[in-house]
């Protein structure tokens, strides 16, 4: 008995040195988990400095005064109280009325455009950059590989190429530099949002096409369909629902960004934050921030119904 | 044929719908294309921006550079304080993400799991299970819903510039999303696994932990990986508003004029990004085998 | 082995059960000794999962005292209910394998009812040696003891159903119970199946109840037999004792529900 639970023991050593692994997964695993540890023992990171008598200080200023709503702190001064509620009511729809109406919408439009251009270019360019399209020979069952090949698949990952070139940069970046260019205006958050969100969502679609079951794109090729009519005929009814589903995902992220890119000075919510920040007038950033956190949770809203739409209608 | 029954269908007007919204977006926009040409300077700007594309500086191009050190040398400075602020954050946001992930998630509560004796108390306890649940949901969407920089820029007034309050502004947003992907995939790994477990008699835990959560777990892991890459990005554009990374010397460079510099930082976050895609998608053939 | 302990004693009176609005058992009267290997037969729908269910305390019967070993089931607490699970183990249908972890944690996973909080977590991630050797053993004697260290969703149908049963035999059970562990595999490993979980219920003195479609392995292996139908007791012999017009009968079910499986669901 005792001889072969020492053989079992053997055993099981020689199993588990035996057993199937991946170095990559485990690599991966170890270096990330280093790597959070690391980021911390660095020194890059102040959290003593964070946790400080000064910071303190400030966080109690900033909390128990600068964010107290004006009329509020009026009132706590005064020590009247009376009628507080309608001068922090008067105070809110000033501000709305005034200048947060406007960017509301000026924010919610900005997006919709850029997601729509977005969507609209990422579904055109995913057809160059779907590698089972472009073969002499689209979606055969077995590649040819011919010499004839090279120029299709080379022009496939030069798309897919500079799609992660357009969205390696982020929309921040890219509104930056557009700004230089244009001058202030819609179009550089436009512009901005529409190339980064085009390079996702090419890739994306471009994936879903290379998915796309092969069979019935061959059946209209053998008819003597042209690539494109391939494309417009059989390839967008069929990927159309999750072309949709991708882009309605992305759309609320777009509103999210929309916000922000306005601290750069077009004039959407977060020219607001900036602009209050900027003044001090603290009261005014976290209302307009608020409002920005509003338009997200419609946006977050209003993505979901359509994605649940597209998934009954398919 | 084809066509007519892809105008009619749900998602064709769907698409259609979407479009008239571009319209009618670029219509209250009161955009006029002729804007995108670029004013007379700007044109200047272009011609030098776009023309230094191809020549990104491999050393520092302002006259009046003083400071110590190589040009390379501060890009790979500046990335490297990225990814460990990126890091930083996303160990935070992992953390946080799968704590928030567990209890948002409907895995933890649903169908018979309370023990009370009485049909009055298994009740009462699931009503209270399912409020914290929605209370969760609604907190996660709170975090989620102001935009990193937002964060920043709200740390900024509160503490003053801080390079702990940078990693905060990028973890707890990170946390939110993670969180609610995370509490979708534990949901949707929907296996007979856990119902087995408790069959043999583990709690509640055990069952989520050795039954669920490895089965979620190369999804999870996959998508952490995408957000990673994320972070790295907003981690540099975090640099714009005056923390150490990428953007704030992209940004100096820009306003220096010194176009090739800026050139150099982008394609070195290009590189990143693409180091991050072609690991991510080596990973994911991994986890698929 | 010799059998270390007496098998589980099962005794169930007018015990019934209401799942979610649809009664699926009632009146059920029943006795099974320690020991003893028992076949539960009848079409779809009769209850016998929901019967396997009350059995392995995994439900709770809403009418009627079940009661294991002698103790009512009703009775008891979370805490006490998941003890007593803890002695069943419990094959299911689907085998319900945890698919991305390796064959060693799937079959020691089997010891997460009996053990602590943080005894169960560390069977996962560092499993102790003497727990992978008996793992080992047991994969052993279900002829896959090579499989200890692959990932289980990389094995074959049959393969992954010992593991399944690898897995209820680490609890160290009383009692063997099996939900249709013939539908899932060839008939002619289905014998071969049955045989093996009779030669270990034996072995270590277990009550085994397994519930079957098939009639002829029922007759074949299992001395005595249970027949269900719409949520009652409809037979309950010794299998020498069953009538041949009552056999065709269960035969007569058997076909009525193949028609009916045709029919689209609602």
């Amino acid at each position: 008995m005792s001889a072969s639970h020492i053989d079992r023991r053997a055993e099981v050593v020689r199993l588990r040195a035996e057993r199937p692994r991946s170095l990559t997964v485990r690599f991966s695993l170890v270096f990330f988990c280093a790597l959070a540890v690391f980021a911390w023992v660095s020194g890059e990171i102040d959290a003593v400095d964070f946790l400080s008598k000064r910071r303190r200080a400030n966080v109690e200023r900033f909390l128990e005064q600068d964010v107290l709503p004006y009329p509020l702190r009026e009132s706590v001064r005064t020590e009247g109280g009376g009628g507080t509620l309608e001068l922090l009511w008067s105070w809110v729809a000033e501000l709305w009325t005034d200048r947060g109406a406007d960017a509301f919408w000026t924010t919610l439009w900005i997006s919709t455009l850029a997601i729509v251009l977005a969507g609209v270019s990422a579904v055109i360019l995913s057809a160059p950059a779907a590698r089972t399209l472009m073969r002499t020979e689209p979606f055969a069952r077995t590649p040819a590989r011919g010499a004839g090949e090279w120029p299709w698949r080379i022009c496939a990952e030069a798309v897919r190429f500079s799609l992660v070139g357009l969205r390696a940069i982020p929309e921040f970046v890219w509104a930056f530099l557009f700004l230089a260019l244009f001058g202030p205006g819609a179009w550089p958050a436009i512009l901005a949002l529409a190339i980064h969100n085009a390079g996702i969502l090419g890739r994306l679609n471009a994936d879903t096409v290379e998915n796309l079951d092969g069979g019935p794109l061959r059946a209209l090729r053998s008819l003597g369909a042209s690539r494109r009519q391939v494309f417009g005929l059989a390839i967008l009814p069929l990927a159309l629902s999750r072309f949709l589903l991708y882009f309605f995902y992305r759309f609320e992220t777009c509103v999210r960004e929309a916000t922000v890119l306005g601290m750069l000075g077009i004039v959407s919510l977060g020219y607001w934050i900036q602009d209050a920040r900027a003044r001090q007038r603290y009261d005014e950033m976290v209302l307009f921030v608020v409002l920005g956190a509003l338009l997200v949770l419609v946006a977050d809203v209003l993505s979901q119904l359509a994605r649940a739409a597209l998934r009954r209608a398919r | 044929m084809l066509e007519r029954r892809f105008i009619f269908e749900r998602r064709g007007q769907i698409a259609l719908l979407v479009l008239a919204a571009g319209a009618l977006a670029f219509q209250r926009l009161g955009l006029d294309p002729r804007d995108l040409v670029p004013h007379a300077g700007g044109a200047q700007i272009a011609r030098e921006f776009f023309g230094a594309a191809l020549r990104p500086a491999l050393t520092f191009e302002g006259a009046l550079e003083t400071s110590s050190g190589t040009f390379l040398g501060r890009v790979a400075l500046a990335l490297y304080r990225t990814v460990i602020f990126a890091a930083a954050a996303m160990g935070l946001a992992i953390v946080f993400g799968l704590g928030l992930g567990f209890v948002a998630s409907s895995s933890w509560w649903s169908r018979e799991r309370f023990g009370g004796r009485t049909v009055a108390r298994r009740l009462s306890l699931r009503a209270i299970a399912m409020s914290v649940q929605a209370a969760t949901r609604l907190f996660i969407a709170l975090l989620r819903s102001v935009h990193e920089l937002i964060w920043a820029v709200l740390f900024l007034a509160a503490f003053g510039l801080n390079t702990m309050s940078c990693v905060l502004a990028l973890a707890i947003p990170y946390a939110g999303t993670l969180a609610k992907v995370y509490s979708e995939m534990l949901d949707e790994a929907s296996d007979a696994a856990p119902g087995a477990l408790r069959d043999l008699g583990a709690s509640e835990l055990l069952v989520f932990l050795c039954g669920r959560l490895p089965r979620a777990m190369p999804d999870m892991a996959a998508y952490t990986f995408y957000r990673f890459e994320c972070a790295v990005r907003s981690s540099a554009v975090l640099g714009f508003f005056g923390y150490p990374t990428l953007g704030y010397y992209l940004k100096l460079s820009f306003e220096n004029l010194d176009y090739r510099e800026v050139w150099t930082y982008l394609y070195a976050l290009f590189l990143l990004v693409v180091v991050f895609e072609l690991w991510s998608s080596r990973l994911r053939n991994r986890f698929v085998a | 082995m010799i059998s270390r302990r007496t098998g589980a004693r099962f005794r169930l009176s007018g015990a019934g059960l209401v799942l979610g609005g649809v009664r699926v058992l009632q009146g059920v009267d029943l006795a099974i000794e320690p020991g003893e290997a028992v076949a539960l037969v009848g079409p779809s729908g009769a209850g016998k999962t929901s019967l396997l269910g009350l059995l392995n305390a995994s439900r709770r019967a809403t009418e009627g005292v079940v009661e294991l070993n002698g103790v009512d089931l009703a009775g008891l607490g979370q805490r006490a209910l998941r003890r007593a699970r803890a002695t069943v183990g419990f094959v299911h249908q689907d085998f319900a394998l945890v698919p991305n972890v390796r064959v060693a944690q799937n079959v020691l996973f089997g010891k997460l009812g009996g053990r602590g909080f943080l005894q169960g977590l560390r069977s996962m991630v560092a499993p102790r040696e003497d727990d992978l050797v008996r793992a080992h053993g047991i994969l052993e004697r279900l002829g896959i003891a090579d499989k200890l260290y692959q990932r289980t969703d990389t094995l074959s149908g049959g393969e992954e159903q010992r593991v399944a049963l690898g897995r209820a035999l680490f609890q160290d059970p009383v009692a063997l119970l099996a939900d249709e562990p013939v539908a899932s595999v060839d008939p002619a490993r289905a014998r071969d199946l049955v045989a093996l979980m009779q030669e270990l219920a034996r072995e270590d003195g277990l009550t085994l109840v397994v519930s079957l479609h098939d009639l002829e392995i029922a007759r074949e292996f299992f001395p005595r037999l249970i027949g269900l139908r719409g949520g009652r007791v409809a037979l309950d012999r010794s299998m020498g004792e069953v009538r041949e017009e009552e056999f065709a009968e269960l035969y007569r079910l058997g076909e009525a529900e193949a028609t009916r499986a045709e029919e689209p669901r609602p």
